[in-house]
């Protein structure tokens, strides 16, 4: 630890953690190179493959561009938090059984904003799963798979129920005028 | 590098003030992070200001709303009074680059960085207002048709702090219509936000403001002189005579995004369609009232 360092405590995966940080070291490098929680991807490391997308506090986050010190008091999911070693979520099995997945090297990336996705708006049409994930890049082209996956997995789950799906988030995310 | 959390405007231009020329603002980080990573970007303190009182959130002041410059793209485009008031705001927020750098990326920094392709931006020079700066000489208020001078250029000097963005409503009987073009991963070609007032077929006053083309958001007063108390039928040929104008006004630059000749064709192409769209829902209302 320097001088410089900054203790930050937040809740990764359910855990509480807290220690020191640099003030310019990423997110990205505390789960990988720290924590060892190699399944958030170093991809482009400029906020534009999504291959690194974490949830902070629910929402969808380029871990290679938001700085650690900015996870102080709030909750961070990654992909090693998503279901369990001998279970998946239905959005992961959806995935499997869709093939939303070659090389696999962005899904966990695609599994992360997806799942905030499903969480914003709980059966989601397929121009909004098209405008919501066209922040993660797959190489393999599976884009195909990948959208059938998650609106086969929001069919499974239904409507959630009282929450209706939510308006604010489909204007703050999503496009119905926009061709996909 | 120290890293500074001021919980007041004061003390953050206090921390300015003393670092003037080795400390960095930011809220979001969606620039800065990138910016000191690839060490684009050095500093000797780090000034974050998202713990600023008053620095995040929307409310209504008079006849105006102000959003406070480390709220979220997100939370602008999900946010009801924003989509009441200010709705192409909320749109262009909507439609900023990815869901991801909409969650993290706020307006301050997104005025501040003064990127020329700013949806945001473009969209407050249609609604005009003021940008409230502070530094340690005092408070001041830029309009927003002066707040940008030049791409990657803004009013806020390297001792200020955006304190609030505040933008007036149009009010009612306006229509106002968002006109993108993007490739996907590109900042977009063009951008076009435009609001008119239309009765009887005709137009009666117009706004429109241009980004991505121009070296910074603005507003074409000529072409809106120009379509008001303009027939609707006639919006076409109106624009096409003002192509010169609209070329001269811009200034366009070829770059990777394409020539000049074509960035001005499809802003252009973009307020025609604009327009047009203003004067489909005008008569929609119309029947949805008469209904």
């Amino acid at each position: 630890m320097t001088t410089n360092d900054v203790t930050i405590q937040c809740t990764i995966n359910g855990e509480a953690w807290h220690g020191a940080v640099a003030p310019t070291d990423l997110l990205l490098d505390l789960l990988r190179d720290r924590l060892h929680l190699t399944g958030t991807k170093r991809g482009c490391e400029r906020m534009a493959c999504g291959a690194c997308t974490v949830l902070v506090d629910d929402m969808p986050m380029s871990a290679c561009g938001m700085l650690a010190v900015d996870a102080d008091c709030r909750n961070v999911a990654t992909i090693e938090g998503l279901g369990g070693s001998q279970s998946l979520t239905c959005l992961q099995e959806a995935f499997v059984t869709n093939v939303g997945a070659q090389c696999g090297y962005c899904t966990p990336g695609q599994l992360m904003n997806a799942t905030a996705l499903l969480h914003a708006c709980h059966q989601p049409t397929r121009q909004q799963i098209t405008e919501w994930m066209r922040a993660n890049l797959c190489r393999c082209g599976s884009y195909a798979g990948i959208i059938e996956a998650i609106e086969s997995a929001s069919r499974a789950a239904g409507p959630a129920s009282g929450t209706p799906v939510s308006q604010t988030a489909a204007r703050a995310g999503v496009r119905d005028d926009e061709p996909s | 590098m120290r890293l500074l959390r001021p919980a007041t405007i004061t003390d953050a231009v206090h921390h300015l003030n003393n670092d003037r020329d080795g400390s960095l603002l930011y809220a979001g980080g969606v620039e800065v992070a990138l910016g000191l990573r690839s060490g684009a970007l050095t500093c000797s303190s780090l000034i974050d200001t998202k713990r600023i009182a008053g620095s995040y959130g929307i409310s209504a002041i008079g006849d105006e709303v102000r959003v406070g410059p480390a709220t979220t793209h997100y939370m602008i485009a999900s946010n009801p009074l924003i989509a009441a008031e200010l709705p192409l705001l909320g749109e262009a927020c909507g439609h900023l680059g990815t869901v991801r750098i909409r969650t993290q990326g706020t307006i301050g920094g997104n005025f501040a960085f003064a990127h020329p392709h700013t949806d945001p931006g473009t969209a407050a020079q249609l609604y005009s207002g003021f940008v409230d700066l502070i530094s340690g000489s005092g408070p001041r208020s830029v309009s927003i048709e002066d707040f940008w001078t030049a791409p990657y250029t803004s009013a806020c000097r390297r001792d200020e702090i955006i304190e609030s963005i505040r933008l007036r409503p149009l009010g009612s009987g306006w229509i106002a219509v968002h006109e993108r073009l993007e490739t996907v991963h590109r900042p977009p070609t063009a951008i076009v936000c435009l609001a008119a007032r239309i009765a009887d077929e005709q137009m009666l006053e117009c706004r429109i403001a241009v980004g991505a083309v121009p070296p910074h958001p603005l507003r074409l007063r000529s072409l809106e002189m120009s379509l008001a108390g303009a027939p609707v039928d006639d919006i076409d040929s109106v624009v096409a005579k003002a192509i010169p104008d609209v070329a001269q006004a811009v200034s366009a630059q070829s770059d990777l995004l394409g020539s000049a000749d074509f960035k001005v064709a499809v802003l252009t192409g973009l307020i025609r369609r604009a327009a047009d769209l203003a004067a489909d829902r005008s008569r929609h209302a119309t029947i949805e009232d008469r209904a």
